[in-house]
């Protein structure tokens, strides 16, 4: 016989309603315990998909899977090398963040990412040039990072010759990878590419990469998961704050660099100054530990959970784990936020770079209620930030016991949103994000909050239920 | 007087509670629970508990979402007809439950030594000295047929509290033997329910003749189809683990209790040969 | 003989001060004599080697560093269980968050998951419940689905991965349920006892445990299956678990299989599953042909050794009726009780027309006005979508109540009043006076009412039958007198 049934008759009942306000307040009459669900039905036209999807048997033990597979990945920095060599990206070839987008739909950041990296490169002689050639010279290729296995933050251009962290997943043997992040205001990821962003991010590889690779060879490998446990117990989301991982990272690589006979003080200094002086460095170790957990749990026939989120500055793009690598796109908003000095809505690009794939784990936007000091920048009290985080346990299947919030009795971190809970409560996935200027050049603008589109979800719901066997 | 509080009442209580209206008196109050004795034939004592207090099989258990007034020691009110009504406050039953009782089952001597072994690990003996002194010549007692009353007398009412830890112990026993070993557990239950209403608070007295009729808590009641069950150490672990969380050191006389009741039960004799009783007699 | 236990875990991160809480608690474990639960930091590594446990290398400080030394070895398997379970708390999902009214819960899930939620009860309208229903089954929840125009397929599907994992489907369209003393839907007031009810038929469980409850008999649990659960397709899948759990259950000493009569193949399965069980079943089946529910319960107190009542209980009117003939005219809010007082007035009437008749040549338009004698299920599929059930809504059946007292065809009225949590708070105080200025009007109409309730249900019985029969009716606690009753009447 059942145990679970003969535990059912072994106890009073503690019962879920759903329905009739009426049935609940019997139970509430009887004093019984119970707890009401919130319920609001679904939209009519996509319930059809919806009961199919609920009645597809392979769905909880795939779901259970993915959700295990997510927890269970680890991260690890293993190495530090160019793009070249990580994933034989060749002359000519660049990845961008989000999903798969032409040079004549790309943003103005993108844009601005490309003709940088087209100089970079010396592909082109200038700007101008540059957005030529980009415009029509069919040689040049350019394609997703997640297509490549990796992520990368804003415009996500990666050039063959940037520099790399490479990070392992040994328990599901997997490798991805992040650019080194360059830093805060002019940069190539929001699309500037003047003189001094080029320059920056020559010296990134010449000096810092092979620093940051020598340092790493001698320390061996760093526990990003680790780390990221211990960052969002110090105030960081793992998003728009990375302050706390930032300095731990130093913290276990800095004997390293300084040990480094080949290099110079004043060089280990500059190395040290421009990781400590950049808050955001760890966003760049965040995300690819993020994309080892999602790319855990993808390719599950019958899986409902997301594994990836990410936006090329025209598109917001999710990716399923039942549906493979197909990108479910929707037009990306401009995120609702605060502005630098100068800057305001106008001059705001929409919503850019593959760092949702943090939200995608349960960190940024979900893990809010562990940043309490940049809820104000992007717009909030405290509570607000820690009823984003409950409401984000509404959509997602699971609690990552290495992500723990202290606000919430160190509960994990909600992890693995589920598409049919997405479309079911209409609550959309928590994104924090920067803000990227719109005309190319400009770099950041502001930081704030961005949802996705609800197409998104209702196309990939409708996909799942033509995968799913009939009822 | 107000709204009734709608209670779940548990059926072990039913006569009192259904029968005609009779005088009680409030005879303890802790923060969850408030115990009152009814002045009827067969000295029930009835307990209004908050959701969330220990599950005791008199209890009358109130809504997930109300809060009873604090009732001091002393007050008079009434119980019956369906009703409890103590001065501004009444409670009406509104539904019924029935608390956890143990029945014989058999237990293979075997599973039972491993569970004794498990479960001696797991918490130190709460009990003191003398009560320690008494709890070896307990088990010779219950396992030799001889008579129990002197060993049950230097525990009842022994330790502070509501229910002394003395009490616990040997209700933790009476539940276990009335689950592993019947026999055993009636010269037991004749001389508790006997000897207690003198010797320790009416509170435990009562819990003490439910647990001679094989009623408890449910933790108590989990724990003993765990060993029953023949679950792991780590099954056990965790099961005893919900119980020594009840109460101050109320869950820790139990598996005490339970530790004394499976040695009987087991037929582990002579009782200081086995490693396991020897901790348990503090001889450690 | 001592023993030693040193590990490092990977990935496993937890704060200082919990750290330091969990040492403590494994420190203070009987036979416990050193435990040392830190993060492998230089200082915490140095202190275990101090304290002799060979740290394995490559430990760095976003490492769990584990050692623990016991006194006897046999002790060392149950302290880690209880390291695990305390470190696996240190992350658990607080249990108290339902107590946060900002995020209420959205899903079953979700809500299951705050609650420790053992059931989920499913009331949605009908083509929205087969996604809440899921859920609950994919939350490891037994599920009771209260609503109707349910899809067949998705009842079949549901009560195979309810199958699949050991859980239980109650429904879909299952009026009642009793588990562990709690009722469930519309769900009468009833003490513990030996009674398992397994019932394909919500109204007809209500009018048998009311009735045991009258003999002074309690109830173990009643589990409802929906009144498709013994057709072909579905082959009695939950009829099948109920039976099963009920037989496991020690608290039950007989079970009641209140409902229509299984088909054949259904049949069969289950008197091979009752066969082979220790706890007796009783049948208690509704439908043409079939003995009446209460006759079902008679058998049940006798196989209980209790005496029942003769005749159960009943509230007269102190001017009975002048009725002589004229068509007998039923207006139900329970289909079992409609079928049953169907299956009565039939053999003593002749053709009797029901928008439940099994002919189709007897099926009655609920829109039109009938002719002759004539039976109507208020509470079918068909006339509830979209609409309360008339067991909490009056308004049709004072309606219908108006239109049949206005025909001067129609001699007898027959009506089933259900009380219990989740029905209609006072029906007798809408309904009296219905009946009242029906029989003012016509001094030659009779009414009898079946009153489906218990002593306890919050409506209070007595107080119902009292006002019913000050109206003028002729009120029985049993279905099956009042449909007799009401037969003897239309027949005079």
């Amino acid at each position: 016989m059942s145990t679970h049934v003969k535990r059912l008759l072994a106890a009073e009942p503690r019962t879920v309603t759903v329905g009739a306000q009426l049935l609940a307040d019997a139970l509430a009459d009887q004093a019984a315990p119970h707890l009401p669900v919130q319920w609001r039905p679904p939209a009519d036209e996509l319930l059809p998909a919806l009961r199919r999807v609920a009645g597809d048997r392979r769905r909880a033990s795939a779901n259970a899977l993915a959700a295990e597979r997510m927890l269970a990945a680890r991260a690890e920095l293993v190495d530090v090398r160019r793009a070249a060599d990580v994933i034989g990206l060749e002359r000519g070839q660049f990845c961008h963040a989000g999903p798969p987008v032409d040079w004549a739909r790309a943003s103005g950041p993108l844009r601005g990412a490309l003709i940088g990296a087209m100089l970079l490169e010396g592909l082109a002689d200038d700007p101008e040039d540059a957005a030529r050639r980009l415009a029509t010279d069919t040689g040049l290729a350019l394609a997703p990072c997640h297509d490549h296995g990796g992520v990368a933050p804003m415009a996500g251009v990666v050039s063959p010759s940037m520099w790399l962290f490479v990070l392992r997943d040994e328990v599901h043997d997997r490798t991805t990878w992040c650019p080194l992040n360059e830093g805060l205001g002019r940069v190539l990821r929001y699309g500037a590419y003047a003189r001094d962003v080029l320059e920056r991010l020559r010296w990134m590889g010449e000096a810092l990469g092979p620093a940051l690779a020598a340092a790493l060879a001698a320390h061996g490998p760093v526990d990003v998961k680790g780390l990221v446990g211990q960052m969002v117990q110090m105030g960081d989301e793992g998003h728009n704050r990375n302050r706390a991982g930032t300095l731990m990272l130093l913290r276990d690589l800095l004997p390293n660099l300084a040990e480094d006979g080949a290099r110079s003080g004043a060089e280990v200094a500059r190395v040290a100054r421009f990781i400590g002086g950049n808050d955001h460095f760890f966003l760049n170790l965040v995300m690819p530990a993020a994309k080892l957990q999602a790319a855990a749990a993808a390719d599950i026939p019958g899986c409902t959970l997301v594994t990836a989120m990410a936006r090329n500055g025209t598109d917001f793009g999710i990716q399923v784990s039942g549906t493979g690598r197909r990108w479910f796109t929707g037009p990306a908003a401009v995120p609702d936020g605060l502005y630098f000095g100068g800057y305001g809505p106008d001059d705001a690009n929409p919503d850019i770079g593959d760092s949702a794939i943090t939200e995608t784990v349960g960190l940024g936007g979900f893990a809010m209620a562990g940043a309490p000091a940049i809820v104000r920048f992007v717009g909030g009290t405290v509570s607000d930030a820690i009823r984003t985080t409950r409401e984000m346990y509404e959509i997602t299947v699971a609690e990552n016991p290495a992500y723990a919030l202290p606000v919430l009795d160190f509960r994990g971190v909600p992890t693995g949103i589920d598409v049919t809970a997405v479309i079911r409560t209409g609550i959309l996935p928590q994104i924090n994000t920067g803000i990227a200027g719109r005309v190319p050049g400009t770099g950041q603008v502001g930081a704030g909050l961005v949802r996705p589109p609800k197409s998104c979800f209702a196309d990939a719901l409708e996909a799942l239920a033509e995968a799913a066997p009939a009822v | 007087m107000g709204r009734p509080f709608l209670v779940a009442a548990s059926a072990a209580v039913e006569r009192a509670l259904v029968g005609p209206s009779r005088a009680a008196t409030v005879v303890a109050a802790t923060g969850s629970a408030t115990y009152l004795a009814v002045e009827d034939d067969a000295s029930t004592t009835i307990c209004v508990a908050s959701p969330t207090a220990v599950r005791v099989p008199c209890a009358l258990v109130l809504g997930p979402d109300s809060t009873a007034p604090e009732l001091p020691v002393g007050t008079i009110g009434t119980v019956g007809r369906g009703l409890v009504s103590v001065n501004a406050s009444a409670y009406r039953v509104a539904r019924w439950w029935r608390p956890a009782t143990v029945r014989p089952v058999a237990g293979e001597p075997a599973r039972l030594r491993a569970a004794v072994a498990a479960l001696t690990g797991l918490v130190a003996d709460p009990l003191d000295a003398a009560g320690r002194a008494a709890a070896g010549p307990l088990v010779q007692a219950l396992s030799t047929g001889t008579p129990v009353r002197p060993a049950v007398a230097r525990l009842l009412g022994r330790g502070p509290g509501l229910t002394p830890t003395g009490d616990d112990v040997l209700a933790g026993a009476l539940v276990t033997l009335s689950a592993f070993a019947p026999r055993a557990a009636a010269p037991l239950a004749a001389a508790v329910t006997e000897s207690a209403p003198a010797a320790t608070t009416a509170v435990s007295a009562a819990l003490l003749r439910h647990a001679a009729r094989g009623e408890c808590i449910p933790e108590l009641a989990d724990l003993l189809a765990a060993v029953a069950g023949g679950r792991d150490t780590g099954g056990l672990a965790r099961a005893a683990g919900a119980l020594l969380a009840v109460g101050h050191c109320s869950g820790a006389g139990l598996v005490h209790g339970v530790i004394l009741g499976l040695a009987v039960a087991s037929r582990q004799t002579p009782y200081l040969g086995a490693p396991a009783v020897a901790t348990l007699v503090g001889m450690r | 003989m001592s023993a030693r236990h040193v590990s490092v875990r990977t990935g496993t991160y937890r704060d200082s001060i919990r750290l330091m809480q969990i040492s403590r608690t494994v420190s203070d474990l009987p036979g416990v004599s050193s435990a040392l639960v830190a993060m492998a930091t230089e200082l915490n590594v140095d202190q275990a080697i101090q304290l002799g446990y060979a740290v394995p290398p490559g430990a760095g400080g976003n490492d769990l560093l584990v050692g623990v030394t016991v006194d006897e070895a046999g002790v060392l398997a149950a302290v880690l269980d209880r390291l695990d379970a305390e470190l696996a708390r240190a992350s658990s999902p607080a249990a108290t968050t339902d107590g946060d009214p900002d995020t209420p819960p959205r899903t079953v899930a979700s809500a299951a998951r705050r609650l420790g939620a053992t059931l989920a009860l499913v009331s949605t309208p009908g083509r929205y419940a087969f996604v809440e229903a899921m859920d609950a089954l994919d939350a490891g929840l037994s599920v009771l689905v209260f609503s109707d125009n349910v899809p067949l397929a998705e009842e079949v599907r549901l009560k195979q991965v309810a199958g699949e994992r050991g859980l239980l489907v109650m429904g879909p369209d299952c009026g009642t349920a009793v588990v562990a003393g709690v009722g469930l839907g519309f769900a009468n007031v009833v003490r513990p006892g030996p009674v398992g009810v397994v019932a394909a038929s919500g109204t007809g469980a209500q009018q048998v445990m009311s009735l045991l409850s009258g003999a002074g008999v309690g109830i173990s649990h009643c589990l409802g299956v929906g009144g498709r659960d013994l057709s072909a397709t579905v082959g009695g899948a939950s009829t099948l678990t109920a039976l099963r759990a009920l037989d496991e259950d020690p608290a039950t000493e007989l079970i009641l299989l209140v409902g229509k009569a299984p088909e054949p193949t259904v049949a069969e399965r289950v008197r091979t599953e009752t066969a082979t069980m220790r706890t007796p079943v009783l049948p208690a089946p509704v439908g043409p042909g079939q003995p009446d529910l209460t006759a079902g319960v008679e058998n049940a107190l006798r196989a209980l050794g209790r005496a029942a009542p003769d005749p159960w209980p009943r509230w007269l009117p102190e001017r009975p009726s002048s009725s002589a003939g004229g068509a007998l005219r039923g207006l139900f809010s329970g289909g079992s009780l409609c079928l049953e007082a169907l299956a009565i007035a039939e053999p003593a009437l002749g053709p009797v027309r029901s928008n439940i008749a099994v002919d189709p040549k007897l099926m009655l338009d609920p829109d039109a006005s009938p002719a002759g004698h004539a039976m109507l299920d208020l509470g079918d599929d068909r006339l509830t979508l979209g609409r309360p059930h008339p067991m909490i809504d009056i308004a049709p059946r004072l309606d219908r109540l108006a239109a049949e007292a206005a025909d001067p065809a129609c001699g007898v009225i027959l009506l089933d009043v259900v009380l219990g949590h989740g029905a209609h708070p006072d029906p007798a105080a809408e309904l009296a006076p219905a009946i009242g200025a029906g029989i003012a009007r016509r001094p030659d109409l009779a009414v009898v009412c079946s009153l489906v309730g218990t002593a306890e249900d919050p409506q209070d019985v007595d107080r119902q039958a009292r006002a019913l029969c000050a109206a003028g009716a002729a009120v029985f606690a049993s279905n099956a007198e009042a449909a007799r009753h009401a037969v003897r009447l239309a027949a005079a």
